[in-house]
């Protein structure tokens, strides 16, 4: 009977952890600690809460000794032995299956797909090259992050993607690349996307005069349904056709946008954007969270990982506000350059915090719509930058 | 020190500093450059499609509802002989643009519907009853109108 209790105890996590005090229980308590922040930001402050939410209880429960639900050794050899990770894996094991056959994150994009209007950018499609423009901050942040030493150009490449701000597209190209990073970069990602609001109007005002913050622009066109379902074919073809490794983001972006727009398939549609994406958020959340085990996460690269992702972030912004002020430039002054900022992905939060700035100094300028342009743009322009890393011969 | 010295001179990667730099600014360079060709050759290929999906059969709209328009005058000049009218809109914005044209033809065809109706005569010399010199939205209606104000059609 005693045995039996001593037996139970010595299998509770609480012994597990105390039993030998050492710089690995330290890590596990810090490691609850963020994993405490990140549900205190995602339920308190409802910063990108949908994803942080998974992503802390994920972080959580991989920590807590003796729970063994995750194994990432299992996912960083050269050949995954898929049979081993069923026989020997745990829940979490399992669910990260769709993170490293990168299905989740494709999945994902049939959602945002579904959700996205690209009226704007079908009506100026002028807008597409502000979103090539805010990936600037990618290409830097890889520069930089490969010029500190402490990175290969592989996690220089997957650190760079986090200035794209698209979280499956991070996770994407990270998971390929640099596994062991991933849940540092995903953690990011969301986080530098919760705070576009903070980020980006500095910026905005800096690199603005008040007159063009003023600017006006012409009312979009109307677009026609044919135009809307012949444009997702003509992505999917044109990208393929140039970069085909961005396919399994920009095929399913477009795949999910022809489910909305052709309106035959609305029950598809309405799965896409509705039960589809929240379950496989979910399931991308909790597998992200759980590649931040203690040994993992708490590294002096995940610093550098922050401070770069951040730079990256910044330098898109100022990459999507100095192309759209060229284009305002020779355009005549009919592009306010506030949208520029909205180039980075972070769908429809940029376009938002556009709008927001645009307002601060004439409320009764409607720069939203506008600002969809780039703002969709810039999701196509970071699945472009993806599929480059992703082709390229490292 | 020494830990320090090797990641400055000497990455993970086996690189040195000068060889991380090239590198870097390599895939920086084709890297912002061939995003900026895909998106780019997606503008024109969008453009392209815009002439053949909007420009064409927006001209030939236009076209056809200038003909009908035109069809309808004739019906009621032939109905109306008397009491010649000058209906012109005030005027404060000048018609300019495609959106603009169309909308000066949509508020041109309401207008000639509207006096066909009520008898009215087209005055001599002219094809219309009246000319849409310009026209002024009224402000305040509702959202959209502070989208576009200082916009010239």
């Amino acid at each position: 009977m005693l045995e039996s209790i001593l037996n139970f105890l010595e299998n509770t996590g609480v012994y597990r952890l105390f039993s030998s005090i050492d710089i690995g229980t330290l890590k596990t308590v810090i490691m609850f600690i963020i994993a405490g922040a990140l549900i205190y930001l995602a339920i308190g402050k409802k910063f990108e809460p949908l994803l942080l939410l998974p992503i802390a209880i994920g972080m959580l429960l991989t920590n807590l000794p003796g729970a063994e639900m995750f194994h990432l050794d299992l996912f960083i050899q050269e050949e995954i032995n898929y049979g081993a990770v069923l026989h020997d894996g745990g829940f979490l094991d399992i669910l990260y299956l769709g993170v490293k056959l990168g299905i989740y994150p494709s999945i994902i994009f049939i959602g945002i797909g579904a959700m996205t209007d690209f009226t704007p950018l079908i009506s100026n499609p002028k807008s597409l090259l502000i979103g090539a423009g805010a990936q600037l901050g990618v290409f830097f942040a890889f520069f930089v992050a490969l010029a500190t030493g402490v990175f290969t150009p592989q996690e220089a490449a997957s650190i760079g993607i986090i200035g794209g701000a698209d979280g499956p597209t991070a996770i994407l190209v990270t998971k390929t690349l640099a596994p062991t990073l991933l849940s540092a970069i995903a953690i990011a990602a969301y986080s530098y996307m919760a705070l576009i609001p903070m980020i980006q109007p500095p910026f905005m005002k800096l690199l603005t005069t008040k007159k063009e913050r003023c600017i006006r622009m012409n009312a979009l066109r109307t677009v026609s349904k044919t135009e809307k379902i012949i444009f997702p074919i003509l992505v999917t073809a044109v990208v393929g056709l140039i970069v085909p490794d961005a396919l399994p983001l920009i095929g399913c972006l477009m795949f999910g946008n022809l489910l909305n727009v052709c309106g035959v398939t609305d029950r598809l549609s309405k799965t896409a954007q509705n039960e589809l994406i929240n379950i496989v958020t979910i399931f991308l959340g909790l597998s992200v969270g759980a590649t931040a085990s203690a040994d993992n996460f708490l590294k002096g690269k995940t610093i550098l990982i922050i401070f770069c992702g951040l730079a990256a972030f910044c330098i898109s912004t100022v990459g999507g506000l100095l192309t759209a002020k060229i284009m305002n430039k020779l355009t005549g002054g009919k592009i306010n350059p506030l949208i520029g900022s909205a180039g980075v992905s972070a769908v429809p939060m940029a376009a938002r915090v556009s709008q927001k700035v645009g307002q601060q100094y004439d409320p009764s300028n409607f720069l939203l719509m506008h600002a969809m342009g780039p703002n969709v743009a810039g999701v196509i322009g970071s699945a472009v930058a993806a599929g480059l890393f992703l082709s390229w011969n490292w | 020190m020494d830990f320090a010295i090797r990641t400055l001179f000497l990455s993970a990667n086996g690189m040195n500093l000068t060889e991380r730099l090239l590198y870097g600014g390599r895939v920086f360079i084709i890297g912002i450059a061939t995003v900026f060709a895909v998106l780019a050759i997606l503008w024109g290929v969008i453009s392209i499609f815009k002439i053949f999906m909007y420009d064409i059969p927006q001209k030939k709209a236009r076209k056809k509802a200038e003909e009908e328009l035109s069809a309808h005058i004739s019906d009621g000049q032939s109905k109306n002989t008397d009491a010649p009218v000058s209906a012109a809109p005030a005027a404060v914005q000048t018609p300019a643009g495609d959106s603009g044209e169309v909308l000066a033809a949509v508020i041109a065809a309401a207008i000639a519907a509207y006096t066909a109706e009520s008898g009215e005569a087209v005055p001599e010399g002219s094809t219309l009853p009246f000319r849409v010199v310009s026209y002024r939205r009224v402000k305040g209606a509702n959202g959209w109108s502070g989208a576009n104000d200082s916009q010239s059609f």
